[in-house]
């Protein structure tokens, strides 16, 4: 599969109709995700409708993982078989990864200013998914910087996979951090009434939403990347003496 | 045995890695000192933060000179061809820029840990923990200094790829340090140990894979 589709003209043909059936999917999913979950779901107790929040706060945070677990397969993938699409879809996970990054943080902030009464602690959850946005920065900012693309690209595959590694490292540095050195304070937990099938259903509908839409935003970015370079290779292909006839001519 | 001779001279012979890093060492220490206002007994309690802040940063700082200074254009194709392999010259460079680098530092840790205000036994668990955690802090600074051997300006580009990298590092070494009066090495210095043999044990192949990448594509 993964060699079938690292050909960018197979990739074309597949990621067409594969981008449109993703994106719509996703917006059948949300738009009804968001009824249930604005509309059609109860209150939490001891959350007031601030639990609304919960159905866009929990996929971004889903998103955001995964699409870094997507940066670090591909970055493999480009690594072992220097499969360029690999990296144009590493490359156009990072920024929405970012994104959902910081949504992800933005909302639970939000969240936290109704429930916890405060807009940020530094509590292990917070603080890892703090520093996996500036993993994301980094990365996006390898990519910046260099003008060579093709080293840029492998570079930055290299250092997505050490980030890889360290991630599970961070996240269990951190919450012990949060265990140790801070007292805890009395958070109330989402488990503690239990998971009603009402909100389940907006949860779902939302997480696989969200889910199709990054899926739909990079394949979209792939498309753009391998068009923009076929019209690339496409000028550089017109050779001095074809450009003056073609001038002649008009 | 020839590569380290040589990347200890060059080491050695730039200022700007290591004695600029040992200066911005106790600059910062001092100028932290004066923003605190002196007073000893309040800077005690986080002294060996900003310690491990400095140390983290000095090192950062010195990383970038210290790769530019030894792989000068076609140095990587040179390695190649002589027959040596990129992650034995990446672990002897590891080993000459420890010696140079971060060994000066750790010696002035002890007495500017003191300075602000430690017991000798918290002063030395400050140093101790800055010497277990000083190879994690060297292995990423490598590979964001490899990373950006091919930049202008790698200096930011080195800071924004490490220091997300060194959270749990900062974190398990402060605690060593916090903890040693008490409790001495522990369960915490055995974390320190296991994050550094951890964070050496994959910068090393991943300075060696950049360094190949830089000769094929850079």
């Amino acid at each position: 599969m993964i060699n079938w589709l690292s050909n960018p003209k197979r990739f074309e043909r597949f990621a067409v109709p594969a981008s449109k059936f993703c994106g719509w999917l996703a917006l059948l999913l949300i738009l009804p995700g968001l009824y249930f979950g604005l509309f059609a779901s109860p209150e939490a107790e001891g959350f007031g409708h601030g639990v609304r929040i919960l159905y866009v706060h929990a996929p971004s945070a889903w998103v955001a993982m995964a699409a870094y677990s997507a940066i670090a397969v591909m970055s493999f993938i480009s690594f072992i078989w220097r499969h360029p699409l690999a990296d144009r879809v590493a490359y156009n996970c990072a920024m929405p990864g970012a994104i959902f990054t910081a949504l992800a943080l933005a909302t639970g902030s939000l969240w936290g200013s109704q429930s916890w009464m405060t807009w940020w602690v530094w509590d292990g959850r917070n603080t890892s998914f703090l520093v996996l946005l500036f993993i994301y920065l980094g990365y996006i900012a390898i990519w910046a910087a260099m003008d060579n693309k093709r080293l840029a690209a492998r570079i930055a595959g290299i250092i997505a996979m050490v980030g890889a590694i360290n991630l599970p490292i961070i996240k269990f540095s951190v919450d012990w951090w949060d265990d140790v050195l801070h007292q805890k304070a009395t958070i109330m937990t989402i488990d503690g009434p239990g998971f009603a099938p009402s909100m389940m259903l907006p949860l779902m509908l939302m997480l696989f939403g969200f889910s199709f839409f990054l899926i739909w935003v990079v394949m979209r970015g792939v498309l753009r990347d391998i068009r923009k370079q076929r019209d690339a290779t496409a000028r550089n292909a017109i050779t001095p003496a074809q450009a003056t006839l073609t001038k002649m001519k008009s | 045995m020839t590569i380290f001779g040589r990347e200890m001279i060059l080491t050695r012979r730039l200022a700007g890695s290591w004695l600029f890093g040992l200066m911005f060492f106790a600059l910062f220490a001092t100028v932290c000192a004066i923003a605190l206002g002196g007073q000893r007994a309040a800077m005690a309690p986080i002294a060996a933060p900003l310690l491990w802040l400095a140390m983290i940063l000095s090192v950062l700082l010195a990383a970038g000179p210290a790769w530019q200074a030894s792989m000068p254009n076609g140095f990587a194709e040179q390695l190649y061809l002589s027959g040596k392999s990129f992650a034995v010259f990446a672990a002897t460079k590891a080993i000459t820029m420890w010696l140079s680098i971060i060994l000066p530092l750790i010696a002035l840790s002890y007495p500017l840990a003191a300075m602000f205000g430690l017991e000798s036994e918290a002063a030395l668990g400050t140093t101790l923990s800055l010497f277990i955690g000083s190879p994690a802090i060297l292995a990423y600074a490598m590979v964001a200094g490899a990373a950006t051997l091919r930049l202008a300006q790698g200096g930011v580009v080195i800071i924004l790829i490490s220091l997300p990298l060194l959270v749990p590092t900062l974190i398990f070494g402060l605690s060593l340090a916090q903890s040693f009066e008490a409790t001495g090495f522990g369960k915490d210095g055995l974390a320190l140990l296991g994050i550094s043999s951890l964070s050496v044990a994959a910068a090393i192949p991943a300075i060696a894979a950049i360094l190949q990448v830089i000769m094929e594509d850079g």
